[in-house]
């Protein structure tokens, strides 16, 4: 995903009327003030976490309110969590009623935080 | 509306610039999918300015036009006009809806004045507010809507007026809907934007944000301040048409008496910035001023509640 916008824009290169065009690199491309909406746009920001949220599926019972709570949209409607944007706030561990949503310390082992 | 028939498609982007936890991110969620893909944004600088992040790559999956400070009213009347002029010419398959997205700097302060005169002239937009109750996006500086005694990088010794009610000042200009949401309640949040869907003319929206970097709390309490205003009184959930003021949700239970208003300490303990009223020694006199406050506009509200009880009971009383 992400920034192949540069690469999009050079094939929609518009000739600048009473203007010779130089010889300059292809993939500079052209130049437009509108952004081009994208996943990712900062780049992968699940490397701003420390702890990563975990899903107990057994004890969890579908309330959705991980989903809708998320601020990053990154628990999807089916609760699997995309670790590549999570950005390990918290926020659905803490407001999960029966506790099935924990955090683990990323560089350990997956429970062996425990609770 | 429950929680599961929300719709699935996302039109906020992960990976955006936001901070972690951030409430305005959340906020657009449940906006967007109340107001659905039909929809045409007007983003007035503030956090939303930066968490959609920098060109050429967007966070917001809709067409967005970024603005200037003191334009949200200005723009929005613009923007519903050529709407109108160009679905009278049948440009729209259906007519999109106008969105308004400002922080509380870009309402309260800055944005008033042009907000009061698209409100007069009831342009057809929606205008949220989202109010982290600060200029957070620059520092934490003080707002018009901050609230007594919180710290600002401006009021270090907690801030010395009460907050002004911008919902309050919509009100009295007359516009069709006003609200008034929270984060900590999603459903009523996406109810309030489904009906200003429907509503023509302006709609003015606020929901209060609380902003873990710049009210010091844990980036993981962002939902449970926001849930603690309401249960405690320091935000109140209403809307407001035809006239009428509706609470909803948890100021609505607290009102018809199905559940307690918390004493005010538990949210003021919960965030770093009312911090100097605890340490290094408690500050009776402020809290108390706070606590007298909301305690006297709910005790009012409870009591006309139980009077307008009292009044239909006798109404429908085949004695009378």
């Amino acid at each position: 995903m992400g920034r192949d916008f540069a690469k999009d824009r050079s094939k929609e290169r518009v000739k600048m009327p009473g203007r010779k065009r130089r010889e300059e690199p292809e993939e500079i491309g052209f130049l437009t003030t509108l952004s081009v909406p994208s996943e990712g746009s900062v780049g992968l920001t699940g490397s701003w976490r420390t702890f990563r949220p975990v899903l107990d599926g057994e004890r969890c019972n579908k309330c959705l309110l991980c989903w809708i709570y998320c601020p990053e949209a990154c628990i999807s409607k089916d609760l699997r969590i995309n670790y590549d944007y999570c950005k390990g706030c918290g926020v659905c561990a803490e407001e999960c009623p029966t506790k099935a949503m924990s955090m683990v310390k990323e560089d350990e082992e997956e429970g062996a935080a425990g609770d | 509306m429950r929680l599961r028939d929300f719709p699935e498609e996302e039109l906020f982007l992960q990976g955006s610039a936001a901070c972690q936890g951030c409430p305005g991110s959340a906020a657009l969620r449940v906006a967007f999918k109340a107001l659905g893909r039909n929809t045409v944004l007007c983003v007035i600088a503030s956090c939303t300015s930066v968490l959609q992040s920098p060109y050429p790559v967007s966070a917001l999956n809709l067409p967005t036009l970024n603005m200037a400070f003191a334009t949200g009213g200005a723009t929005g009347s613009g923007m519903a006009a050529a709407a109108e002029r160009l679905a009278a010419r049948g440009k729209f398959r259906e007519k999109p809806t106008i969105l308004v997205w400002a922080g509380d700097g870009g309402t309260y302060d800055i944005g008033i004045q042009a907000l009061s005169g698209a409100a007069e002239r009831n342009a057809d937009f929606i205008y949220v507010c989202y109010n982290n109750e600060a200029y957070s996006n620059t520092g934490t500086q003080r707002s018009g809507a901050t609230p007594y005694a919180a710290w600002t990088t401006n009021t270090t010794k907690g801030k010395e007026e009460w907050r002004k009610d911008v919902a309050q000042i919509m009100i009295a200009h007359g516009i069709p809907y006003v609200a008034t949401a929270s984060l900590a309640y999603p459903t009523d949040m996406f109810r309030k934007f489904a009906k200003a869907k429907e509503v023509k003319g302006t709609r003015y929206i606020e929901i209060q944000a609380p902003c873990p970097p710049g009210w010091k709390f844990p980036s993981a309490h962002t939902v449970k301040v926001a849930r603690l205003a309401v249960q405690t009184g320091m935000w109140m959930l209403y809307e407001h048409e035809n006239g009428k003021t509706t609470y909803t949700a948890g100021t609505q239970r607290i009102i018809q008496g199905q559940a307690k208003l918390l004493p005010v300490e538990e949210y003021l303990k919960a965030q770093g910035r009312f911090r100097h009223l605890f340490h290094p020694e408690r500050d009776e006199e402020r809290i108390a001023a706070i606590q007298k406050r909301i305690s006297g506009l709910f005790e009012a509200l409870q009591f006309t509640h139980k009077m307008k009880e009292h009044l239909m009971d006798i109404e429908i009383s085949p004695r009378l």
